[in-house]
């Protein structure tokens, strides 16, 4: 009779032992930790805002120097003019109000009789060119600034408010770094292979071709791309 | 009080045992009434040994001593298992305790980072504004009111100034609940995003932005992992696309495009709201565009 009561305590004393390990395994399963993704989705992040600041730090510190050297032309005479001046310019080069030229590349689309180009086609190549680093781009020698319309109306394109049969070519122009030429061609030649096959490879013909030196217009400032009439500057 | 007697019964209690008659009691050999005889000697009192294998084998198992011995092999074999599972498990959690002693340096980390950026950020604002007003005030004590004109238009028609008026603001959004079994369409992608810029440029818009971004002429929204990317900035969803324009000939524009009702069929969101008064605020990098334009040569002076 001792025997079969330890052998029951024993019993006992075990499976007690075993229901505390199996609900202790059962707590492990349950807690959150830190997965390898979110470890690295971090670790990008503190790499991007190193950089940041890196850049930030960089651009605060030329600020500076330029108001100083500002307030010392200013007390020398009229020479800060010629910095101001400067900056006018090179701002009316970014908002796309002078001509430009450099080495480029140009993208011809035609289509087959009976059929009409899409703006969609058209935007798709523009919008690769700008991720791809294009620093200007025209259609039609239409200058396209960031509020420059490519839609479509009927038989037409409008672009820039100047209308283009959508049978006609299409001319698209866009002045690029000569060091990407071979990425930019490998986007801008499967672009023309995803195009062709979703409409059908007989219905448009694209050429794209690189250029040493192409021109790009520039756009004025009363187009109707520009519509500041509706805009307020905000005054702090 | 029920007392228990000698023989296990409480008093008054049925007795649930069925007691024999002392003198039918069996003797050894002899059966129960109405059994046969069982054999007397050696092999008397003994259970008969069974003819088959399986029979055998099925007498063991049911032997009580076999299956306790039994019971305890398989509580100790589950025993061993468990006790090896936890020890793998506690391993890991070491493991992933120091995982999250890292992830939480990182996150202090990337918080000091997040808290220097918007200082910075601040203190370039700050300059920016004062180098304008620096110029500003010159050009005026000078009589430079022309060029001052000028140079504002420019600083406009480039995006470099924060501006105001009427618009919309459209709101896009995942399906809410997505779940990795949901079709692609019931997220929102780069091409959603670029689709109601192009509607709103399309239908009158003079200014916009995303998720705060000014657009301008060097701005494109990409397509990055599960972000999205626009004027160097990576994204996630909601996408807040804001416009200055007719706010009716916007927001019906949105409304009735064709592809964006299709996309709300697979749980996306697109909300949009008129404004009365919107305020965008100037490209982030106007102090720093000339990488922008650094391979463009003016062809006329």
């Amino acid at each position: 009779m001792k025997s079969n009561a330890m052998k029951s305590i024993a019993f006992s004393i075990i499976c007690m032992l075993l229901g505390i390990l199996i609900a202790l395994q059962m707590k492990n399963v349950n807690v959150d930790s830190a997965s390898e993704k979110s470890m690295e989705e971090l670790t990008n992040s503190i790499i991007d805002y190193s950089q940041k600041n890196t850049e930030l730090n960089d651009r605060n510190a030329q600020l500076s120097r330029y108001l100083q050297q500002l307030e010392s032309d200013y007390a020398d005479g009229n020479t800060y003019l010629e910095s101001i001046l400067k900056e006018k310019e090179r701002a009316a080069i970014f908002a796309g109000l002078r001509e430009v030229r450099n080495y480029g590349i140009t993208i011809r689309i035609s289509s087959s009789p009976g059929i009409e180009i899409r703006d969609s086609v058209l935007r798709s190549f523009v919008n690769e060119l700008a991720t791809l680093g294009a620093q200007a781009m025209s259609i039609n020698d239409e200058r396209l600034v960031a509020t420059s319309e490519i839609r479509q109306s009927n038989h037409d394109i409008l672009i820039n408010g100047t209308m283009f049969e959508r049978s006609g070519l299409f001319e698209i122009k866009a002045i690029t770094d000569p060091k990407d030429e071979d990425n930019i061609f490998l986007y801008l030649d499967n672009l023309k292979q995803t195009i062709n096959e979703g409409l059908g490879a007989d219905q448009y013909t694209i050429t794209i071709e690189a250029a040493d030196e192409l021109t790009i217009p520039a756009l004025s400032e009363d187009s109707a791309a520009f519509r500041i009439d509706l805009l307020t500057p905000v005054v702090s | 009080m029920n007392q228990v007697n000698p023989a296990g019964q409480a008093d008054g209690q049925q007795d649930r045992h069925h007691h024999l008659p002392q003198n039918n009691l069996p003797q050894p050999g002899q059966g129960l009434p109405g059994q046969a005889a069982k054999p007397t000697g050696s092999s008397a009192g003994k259970p008969p040994l069974p003819k088959t294998s399986s029979g055998k084998f099925v007498s063991w198992i049911l032997n009580y001593k076999t299956r306790q011995k039994l019971m305890l092999f398989f509580l100790f074999l589950l025993f061993g298992i468990v006790v090896m599972n936890h020890v793998k498990n506690v391993n890991e959690q070491n493991k992933n305790d120091n995982l999250t002693s890292q992830y939480q340096e990182r996150q202090s980390e990337l918080k000091a980072l997040e808290e220097q950026y918007n200082q910075l950020l601040a203190n370039n604002e700050a300059l920016t504004k004062e180098k304008e007003n620096s110029i500003s005030a010159k050009l005026n004590q000078q009589g430079y009111d022309q060029l001052l004109a000028e140079l504002e238009t420019i600083k406009m028609l480039a995006g470099f100034k924060a501006v105001s008026g009427s618009g919309i603001s459209i709101t896009l959004n995942d399906k809410p609940d997505y779940v990795n079994t949901d079709p692609p369409d019931a997220i929102i992608h780069d091409s959603d995003v670029r689709r109601v810029v192009n509607l709103l440029i399309n239908n009158g818009a003079a200014a916009l932005s995303v998720n705060g971004m000014r657009i301008v002429n060097s701005s494109f929204i990409h397509c990055y992992g599960s972000t999205i990317l626009c004027n160097k900035d990576y994204m996630i969803p909601p996408f807040v696309v804001s416009a200055i324009g007719p706010p009716d000939q916007l927001s019906a524009a949105i409304l009735q495009d064709s592809v964006l009702v299709q996309r709300q069929e697979f749980g996306v969101v697109v909300k949009v709201e008129k404004k009365e008064t919107l305020e965008l605020p100037a490209f982030a990098e106007s102090d720093n565009f000339e990488q922008y334009i650094s391979l463009l040569e003016v062809t006329t002076p």
